[in-house]
This record gives C-alpha cells, structure tokens and sequence, in this order.
C-alpha cells in the first residue's frame, strides 16, 4: 500500500517538476502570445484544436474503465475458482482421505517401486487432477518434507508412518478435468486455519509471501 | 670412322631410344661451367629519395583515406527514433522549462516521504531474504531427509533439471486483462520509414 501511495505522489510531484513542456502544452501557449499580438488574424478553429485535443485524451481515459481486481469468485467466495484473491498466491488443496478423516491437504500419492520423486510427483498430479492440466514442477529436488504416523489400527511391524517430499509446481494452463475431487484454491492465510498442525508446522514455510 | 653406320646399331642397343634421359648427380661428376649461367645484370636506376618519400607518402595517403571511407559505412548504423530527442526540443529548452518554485513545506514532505520509502524498501529487502532463506531451509532439509532415506533417490534429486532453462515466466500483473476486450481497431498505415 505505501509503495502504491508513494509512487503515485512522486511521479506527479518530481516527474512533472522536472519534464519540458510538452508539444501540446507548448503550442496552447504559443498560440496565446500570438493571439495578444494581434487578435484577428487567428483562425477560430485552429485556436481550438490543442485543448480539443486534450479533452478527447481526458474524455477517453474517463471512459476506459479497467477490469477490478475484485473478481466474481471474490464476491461469490467461491474457493474452487482459481480466479481469487490476485494478489496472493493461491495454493491448491485436495479432500483427502487419511485414515478415517479426510482434510484439504496438497495432492499426494505413494511412491511406486522404480520411479523418481519428481516422476511420482508428475503421476500423481494427473491421477489427482486429470490429464487435462499442465503444471511445471519447479528441479528435482524436492522443497519440503513431511513425516507422520499412521493412526494406532494401521500400524503394523513393517511400516509405523509417511514421509512425504513435497514438489513445488506452478499452474501454467488446462482445467482439472477429474469431476471426483474435491479442491480448493486457498492463500496462505486460509490455510492455516485448514491445515491440520503438525502438517501447517512442517509445510507452510515453503511457500512465499 | 664412318658414324652413319655406327649410330643405328647402338639405338638398338638403347631400351628407349626416342627420349634421352640426363642426370646431373654428384656421383656422375657431372659438371655444367657456372659462367655459362650466369646473365648480365641489369643497370640499377638511382632514384631520388625525395621521389621515394613522396611515392610512399602517396601510398599511404590513399590506404588511409579507404580506411576512413571504410569506418565511415562501418558506423553507421540505423538511427533509433526514440532515443534521438528532436532538434525542436534542444532549440526551445529553456523556452520549455517549467519554472516551478516549491516552498519549503513541500519540500519538507517530500523528504519525510522519501525516508518513509526509503525504511519500507529496507524492511521489504530483509523480509523477502528472510523468506529465501527460510525457502532454502526447508529444501536442505527435505534434501538430507530424502538422503537418509534413500541414497539413489537422493542422487536422481539433485540432477539439473533442463527443462527449467532457458527459464521464462509472466506475471503477476498490476491490473488484471479485461476479458473479451475488443481492442480499439482502425486502418493504420505504417509510416516508419525502411532503412
């Protein structure tokens, strides 16, 4: 917001200060010295040309009416539209199921035996979403971990927990084509009112601001 | 001795009669007379050596002027309209000066504003290295995470991932687009000139 303020405020007070006039400013004041000398030699029409112009400028700059940065998903508070809140970076959550409860967490799935993390991160984006969707998954590496145990009933001798290695991927075009999922498009401050904790502590440093 | 008779019994005795092979190795103690290749000389013509300078000054002169024929086309380049001010704008600048005298209260709230800035840019640097710093962590960690795990996976982890340059992204933007904007459209006529 200060920067929004301050850049108008500047820009009109120094930038203006320190700019020549410009032609047409020029030419008002051209015309009027002439017009002082002698009054009848100048052509009415030609007189009125310049602040013409300038009133077409402004006319159409009052006419032109940007598109707000409040969109209707905004105003319907609709959570599955991509289309909201344009200044945040959203994050997209799917329902779940871990154990018997489910939550909107990040797209997961497990690791199949003779592939890469990233191929899995791949799979499991057009399993969760459908084919349609195109992501970009940001390196090899992973940016984030997870671990967690399973609930006491699915607890056996081999395996007690999850880790999970988190991919970070941006959006760049398609429509979730899966009608199954559940999802939401949700900034950092919803979710950490939807995540569960131990999940918010290890994974919402990952994001930016 | 009568050599007609001879001469047809030894070409017989030749393998190849029509072409005569000669050779002047050393072993054969061949010896051809050094006068006999030796030519006359030719006169040298003295010159005077103000005619010298005066040729090679001559010379010189006209490399030089091909080479500043040269650099000349070599320069020039085409001329970028935008960043050639107009001639008229030099001509009328102090006619077009603004004479604008601020009062010192003005003056006074535009440096307030300006160490404003100046604090919100430093405390938006420290936040955003803070946020780096902290987004760096978290992968270190996923990374040593996965490298206890499993090794392999580890090693396919840090791999350069290639599809990732040249690297190229947009946005996000001031405004947002206006959707099914019909943009202002008319005949146009490209008047730039063609160089």
């Amino acid at each position: 917001m200060v920067s929004c303020i301050f850049g108008t405020y500047w820009l009109r007070e120094t930038n203006v200060d320190s700019n020549v006039l410009p032609e047409h400013v020029k030419n008002n004041i051209r015309k009027a010295q002439l017009q002082k000398k002698d009054v009848d030699d100048i052509d009415i029409t030609t007189k009125q040309t310049t602040q013409d112009l300038i009133d077409a400028w402004k006319d159409e700059f009052a006419k032109f009416i940007p598109s707000s940065r409040i969109t209707e998903a905004d105003k319907s508070k609709d959570v599955t539209s991509m289309k909201r809140k344009l200044d945040k970076p959203l994050v997209f959550v799917l329902d779940q199921k871990i154990g018997d409860q489910s939550f909107y967490l990040l797209p997961q799935g497990k690791r199949e035996e003779g592939e890469t993390l990233r191929q899995c991160a791949e799979r499991v984006v057009k399993e969760k979403c459908g084919n349609d969707i195109k992501v970009q998954i940001f390196g090899n590496a992973p940016c984030g971990f997870y671990k967690y145990k399973y609930p006491k009933p699915l607890r056996n001798e081999d395996s007690v927990g999850a880790k999970i290695f988190v991919y970070f991927a941006r959006y760049s075009s398609g429509q979730i084509s899966n009608s199954k999922a559940k999802y939401q498009w949700l900034d950092k401050l919803e979710l950490e009112k939807t995540w569960p904790e131990s999940y918010k502590k290890s994974l919402l440093p990952i994001l930016f601001d | 001795m009568n050599l007609t008779k001879l001469l047809p019994q030894f070409k017989r005795l030749s393998l190849c009669p029509s072409i005569r092979h000669i050779s002047t190795d050393q072993c054969l103690l061949f010896r051809a007379t050094p006068c006999l290749m030796a030519e006359p000389l030719k006169k040298k013509r003295k010159l005077d050596p103000a005619v010298i300078r005066a040729r090679e000054e001559r010379k010189k002169k006209r490399l030089e002027k091909q080479i500043r024929r040269l650099e000349k086309n070599a320069r020039q380049m085409k001329p970028i309209g935008e960043c050639e001010v107009p001639l008229t704008l030099l001509d009328e600048k102090l006619d077009r000066q603004r004479n604008i005298l601020i009062s010192a209260e003005v003056l006074e709230k535009r440096a307030l504003l300006e160490k404003k800035w100046a604090n919100f840019k430093r405390l938006q640097l420290l936040s955003d290295l803070q946020m780096i710093d902290r987004i760096i962590y978290t992968q270190q960690k996923a990374l040593d995470e996965l490298k206890n795990e499993s090794e392999e996976l580890y090693q396919e982890a840090i791999q350069m991932d290639f599809h990732m340059i040249p690297f190229k992204t947009m946005g996000p933007v001031e405004t947002r687009s206006i959707e099914n904007y019909d943009a202002l459209d008319g005949e146009y006529q490209d008047v730039s000139k063609k160089w």
